[in-house]
């Protein structure tokens, strides 16, 4: 049985994998650092490391100007290290049952893995590893 | 005897922290003390001008050009960092200087493999002080023997 975590960030709603999903942070602050790639808006630290933050309003092509810092810091698993989501808003854990999960193939945006309609809102599913391997690129 | 402690002066620099061993520093100019002049800047090197030190013009550079940091506020309410090298002494432009602390109060942290990539050369270090990530400020890779080398 899959099972996912929902949250939402702005425009954006999103899924994660339960097995990728490490920890949600509440109140921690993300720090600008020089030079980081264009898909990193900052650092958050936890457990005495630093946590890339995504800007997935970049990696998924929205154009909101984020003004502020998020409520919720999202970890999540990668193959490449532990990466941090910005939320605004969690929407509980729920089974991939409770939904319509929807595949999506869609080339512009490889971090979205497909879509999950729950309760009248569509969460897009988010890829961590593609997501990361973004960041090298 | 008392033995000298390591001491750290933290600056900010477009909202980002650094922190710079306080044994580099020889003075430290508060904004309009100094007069920046411009007319031999070296932008492509950081170099924004000069400035008169103890009746001698020493360079300015202002770090935010190689870290690709935006220019929060005018060179006018900058405050000059005054650091000795083997080339001599120069200038370092910052934001805002805060505060001192011993060296033992700064935690190394591990830079993410996935931010080595565009981080470069720029700076090797990142420390934790108060919860807060403080990059730390190496001097030479400015100005010096293999100055401006990132």
């Amino acid at each position: 049985m899959s099972r996912f975590g929902l949250f939402r960030a702005h425009a954006i709603a999103y899924a994660i994998p339960l097995p990728r999903l490490l920890k949600v942070l509440s109140g921690e602050r993300c720090y600008p650092l020089p030079r980081l790639p264009r898909t990193v808006t900052g650092v958050v630290v936890w457990d005495e490391q630093l946590i890339p933050q995504l800007d997935l309003d970049r990696l998924l092509g929205c154009s909101v100007e984020v003004v502020g810092q998020a409520v919720y810091q999202v970890l999540v698993a990668s193959e490449c290290g532990i990466l941090a989501l910005s939320a605004d808003q969690t929407c509980g854990i729920v089974a991939g049952e409770s939904g319509e999960l929807v595949t999506v193939t869609d080339k512009a945006n490889p971090g979205i893995t497909g879509d999950f309609h729950f309760q009248g809102a569509v969460f897009h599913i988010l890829d961590i590893d593609s997501l990361a391997i973004d960041l090298t690129q | 005897m008392t033995q000298a402690v390591a001491r750290k002066l933290i600056f900010r620099l477009g909202g980002v922290a650094f922190s710079l061993d306080l044994s580099f520093i020889v003075e430290i100019c508060e904004p309009d003390t100094a007069l920046l002049d411009t007319s031999c800047a070296d932008t492509d090197a950081g170099i924004v001008g000069s400035l008169s030190f103890r009746n001698t013009k020493v360079p300015a550079i202002d770090p935010a050009l190689v870290f690709d940091l935006p220019a929060s506020i005018p060179y006018s309410a900058k405050t000059a960092l005054l650091l000795n090298s083997s080339e001599g002494n120069w200038a370092l432009l910052v934001d805002r200087v805060g505060e001192i602390s011993q060296a033992d109060k700064f935690k190394p942290l591990v830079i993410p493999p996935l931010l080595r990539g565009t981080i470069g050369g720029s700076y090797s270090q990142v420390e934790l002080f108060d919860r807060e990530p403080v990059v730390c400020f190496e001097p030479e890779c400015f100005y010096g023997a293999t100055g401006l080398a990132i």
